[in-house]
């Protein structure tokens, strides 16, 4: 089923259909919560004042506003980046079984955040969470990068032994110090580490920070994608058709690597998003990366911002990590199936 | 017309190890070369230097004139393309996308191709006999039909320099004359100057008019096929005892090994 | 004259008094932990809480409230729609801050061990405006801690061991919980007296080594009815343990053991009862409150 040809055309195209579709999703997400019913919100919207239930305006308005918005646009940001990145590892590393967390970045933000959860204390010091999972993930980018670098050369298969080494070793510096947490504080880790998107701990410039380190991220990935494509031949075949390939690996591995410990230090690591929006998308609309990044960037949005919206309609009780799972496994194995006889990776 | 490719006592190492010792060659534009010899003789050291891919630690590699290094990769991307002996796609990307691919070094902007591009394309395929295979699967073409793609886009580079490594070692007999034929008469037809790496000396003796032989890192021989694969010669490089007749139909050489392979007396 | 002049004072005063009542409406709150619900409710603030968790069973009429979730999945808009003027939760509970930052009064408390807990009730009696009744339920609480104390007067300590779960392996109350502080208080040691953590894992090899007399497993009001079965059967297989030799494992369902909150004097005269049963039985019952 993967169409023909990529063309500028083609690709405006999708992209502002998938654009539309996430403002819309966007707006649908905002009305589903687990108190106020989608109608008293309408109603207020419309009439400018509170409805039967005796909701008043001001209510609805922290509700939906100050409480739902910020989460919805953060997931959108967060699917956007996992995508992105999921996409650009997957095809740095030519493997369709990358995510954006194997290469370690993950696991340095966990970190960081785990020692601000245990030792600093929610009350004391929750502006720091953020910052040390960003210091830990980079801690843990740089080890990978340096690491592999041997020479001005990436060998990408140093890249996923070192990523699985040291997010061996930083899971179990993690579960070190969980073993050392109160019940009460164990149990907000363990949600943390689940992904969570209402974290109390993100300051108030988190949205537009984020927002910046992924639309700078989405373009340097952007500017590589045709390089990307030539790099699915190989090193020396990209090479000889004038790619210079030390150039789009560091390129690519930075950028990715940046966007995901922007999100992954704001909400934990959630899961699936990276590694199977990517595939879903290169299914139906091709492995051209000039089309592929771009869509998959904006069905992830989609997509979280769908998960997300299921979460608080159920009261919050799971962490958006499970439903993403559970949205995302079943489709992906479904879509595969159906094409399978073609044999999509050589 | 200048050679497109010339070695000037070039000396490669590859991990610590001499592949190539004081080697010399010129390529005429327009000529077609085979280049046989031994495995670990340097035959695809020769090609890596050749699309600048690696540099010599001594001596001087020239494309077109001038020293790989002073090329940009696009640039030697425009004059050089290489077609491999095997080739994978880590994605599923069409025979069509995978030829388009060989116009990347002449894009511009933000790298979207043209109508000329897809053109070009297009007509590649026509050229290798693929055109058929067009919306496929790079991964479901059988290996056949996966090099007449490989070497379409190669054609499609409009590059002036076709270097092939052993570009038909896993195809059957059928096969291997088709991308035979194709790259004679892109070279006869286009002027394309061929340098072709082959291990079958038979195959070499029948393609070429020229026939580089390397041993050990040496030019070993360079002439005509008669010249290059006579008995002694190959029994020197090789370390086979062959015998030598003639093809009444073509008039070139054939070598036959004079050992009986189960190793009799 | 003076009679006259009493009346009219009283008279003015309950209409100054009916005045400012009627004038601003008690405080709406939600409370975000079980302690903090007994608390306002011990303190006759039970109809000021119009949000509690889903844990918070005591006293009853508490269960009749809005629940707002759980105690570490508090739903936001759950709180935010009841309009509550001030919302109490525990310090360490995050979601504080996101109602904080939601333009919500926000009061955090600690409760984590005895001084705490009178930190908190007046802390939570000043907002409240029943600082006496706060006063009140402290003194109450200390003086039967007294009583206790002066009727153990001379009784051995006992080393004794509490459980308050399995993760699966044993969990127990360590140094700086209120549990710790009640054993003292109890008159018995703690055989885990010396651990890094309020809530240390134990291994069964500790225990074997420093021989608790006394076993008491806390599961709680919440816990099924067969985990009183399931553990009494866990000891009995150690029976070199002199606690299991003279049949001094309890088990109790009562969640004043894992809540340091109002009832803590009743958590005390539990653990007389099963350290020093004698004694409990010559205590005289505690003064009734209210």
């Amino acid at each position: 089923m993967a169409a023909g040809r990529v063309t500028r055309k083609r690709v405006l195209l999708t992209s502002a259909a998938l654009a539309a579709a996430l403002g819309v999703t966007i707006a649908g997400a905002v009305l589903i919560g687990s108190q106020l019913r989608f109608a008293d919100v309408i109603h207020t919207i419309v009439a400018g004042r509170g409805s039967t239930t005796g909701t008043s305006p001001e209510t609805v308005y922290t509700v939906v506003v100050r409480f739902r918005l910020p989460r919805v646009l953060l997931a959108m940001l967060t699917g956007c980046a996992l995508a992105a990145a999921g996409t650009a590892f997957q095809g740095l590393l030519r493997n369709p079984l990358a995510d954006p967390y194997i290469l370690g970045v993950s696991s340095g933000a966990a970190l960081g955040a785990v020692v601000a959860m245990l030792f600093l204390g929610a009350s004391g010091q929750p502006g720091l969470l953020v910052p040390l999972a960003v210091a830990g993930a980079l801690g843990a980018i740089t080890v990978v990068y340096v690491t592999s670098n041997v020479r001005g050369h990436i060998s990408r298969h140093t890249l996923l032994l070192v990523g699985v080494v040291v997010n061996a070793c930083l899971g179990a510096a993690i579960a070190f110090l969980t073993a050392l947490a109160s019940p009460m504080r164990l149990t907000e880790v363990i949600r943390w580490l689940m992904g969570v998107l209402d974290s109390p701990f993100a300051p108030e410039s988190t949205l537009p920070v984020l927002a910046a380190a992924v639309a700078v991220g989405f373009v340097v990935l952007y500017l590589e994608a045709g390089r990307l494509n030539l790099l699915a031949l190989g090193e020396e075949p990209a090479s000889q058709l004038g790619v210079n390939t030390e150039r789009t690996k560091r390129l690519c591995f930075l950028a990715a690597s940046l966007v995901t410990a922007a999100t992954v230090s704001v909400t934990g690591p959630i899961g699936f998003v990276g590694l199977i929006v990517p595939h879903v998308v290169r299914l139906i609309g091709g492995a051209d990366h000039r089309l592929l990044l771009p869509a998959a960037t904006l069905a992830g949005g989609i997509f979280l911002v769908l998960c997300d919206a299921v979460a608080r309609a159920l009261g919050n009780l799971f962490p958006v990590g499970v439903l993403t799972a559970v949205f995302g496994g079943p489709f992906f194995i479904f879509l595969l199936k159906r094409e399978q006889g073609r044999s999509y990776f050589d | 017309m200048g050679d497109i490719l010339s070695l000037k006592n070039v000396h490669f190492s590859y991990d610590g190890t001499e592949v190539l010792h004081d080697v010399t060659l010129h390529v005429p534009e327009g000529s077609f070369l085979v280049v046989v010899g031994p495995n670990g003789s340097g035959k695809t050291s020769l090609l890596r230097l050749g699309s600048g891919v690696a540099l010599p630690q001594r001596g001087e590699c020239l494309v077109a004139g001038r020293s790989t290094r002073t090329f940009g990769r696009r640039e030697l991307a425009r004059v050089v393309a290489v077609v491999p002996q095997e080739s994978h796609i880590a994605f599923p990307f069409t025979a069509l996308q995978v030829v388009l691919m060989g116009r990347a070094p002449h894009l511009g902007g933000l790298g979207f191709e043209t109508a000329e591009d897809v053109a070009l394309a297009e007509a590649a395929l026509q050229d290798t006999d693929a055109a058929a295979l067009r919306d496929r699967l790079l991964g479901e073409l059988s290996g056949g039909e996966k090099q007449r793609v490989i070497i379409a886009r190669a054609l499609a580079q409009q590059a002036r320099l076709l270097l092939l490594d052993e570009a038909t070692s896993f195809l059957d007999i059928r096969h291997q004359m088709d991308i035979c034929r194709i790259v004679r008469r892109l070279n006869r037809e286009r002027g394309v100057t061929v340098v072709m790496v082959e291990h079958d000396l038979n195959l070499a003796a029948m393609l070429a008019e020229r026939v580089v032989l390397l041993a050990e890192g040496r030019l070993f021989a360079d002439g005509s096929p008669e010249e290059v694969l006579s008995e002694a010669n190959v029994a020197q490089a090789f370390g086979v005892e062959v015998r030598r007749e003639r093809d009444p139909a073509t008039g070139r050489p054939i070598l036959l090994p004079r050992e009986e392979p189960t190793g009799g007396s | 004259m003076l009679r006259a002049c009493a009346l009219a004072l009283a008279l003015g005063a309950s209409v100054a008094a009916v005045a400012v009542a009627g004038a601003t409406p008690p405080p709406r709150i939600v409370s975000l932990t079980p302690v903090i619900t007994e608390t306002l409710f011990a303190l006759g603030a039970g109809d000021q809480v119009v949000g509690v968790t889903r844990f918070c069973n005591y006293p009853p009429e508490a269960k009749k409230r809005a629940i707002v979730g759980g105690i570490v999945d508090i739903d936001v808009e759950a709180v935010v729609t009841l309009r509550p003027d001030l919302v109490i939760g525990e310090e360490e509970q995050t979601v504080l801050h996101t109602l904080r930052g939601l333009g919500l009064r926000v009061l955090p408390v600690k409760c984590q061990n005895l001084q705490d807990l009178f930190t908190a009730f007046t802390a939570i009696g000043r907002e409240v405006g029943r600082e006496a009744e706060a006063q009140a339920l402290a003194a109450s609480i200390r003086g039967r801690f007294s009583q206790v104390a002066e009727a153990l007067k001379g009784e051995p300590r006992r080393p004794v061991l509490l459980v308050v779960g399995r993760n699966p392996s044993l969990v127990a109350a360590g140094r700086g919980s209120f549990l710790d502080e009640l054993i003292s208080l109890a008159g018995a040691t703690n055989i885990v007296a010396d651990s890094d953590q309020p809530y240390p894992t134990v291994s069964m090899e500790t225990v074997l080594l420093r021989q608790p007399e006394v076993i008491v497993e806390c599961s709680g009001s919440m816990a099924g009815k067969d985990l009183t079965e399931e553990a009494r059967q866990a000891w009995s297989r150690w029976p070199t343990l002199a606690a299991v030799r003279s049949g001094r494992v309890f088990v109790s369902t009562n969640d004043t053991l894992l809540r340091p909150g109002p009832r803590v004097a009743e958590a005390l005269d539990e653990l007389v009862r099963y350290f020093h049963p004698d004694v409990a039985r010559k205590l005289a019952p505690p003064t009734a409150r209210e």
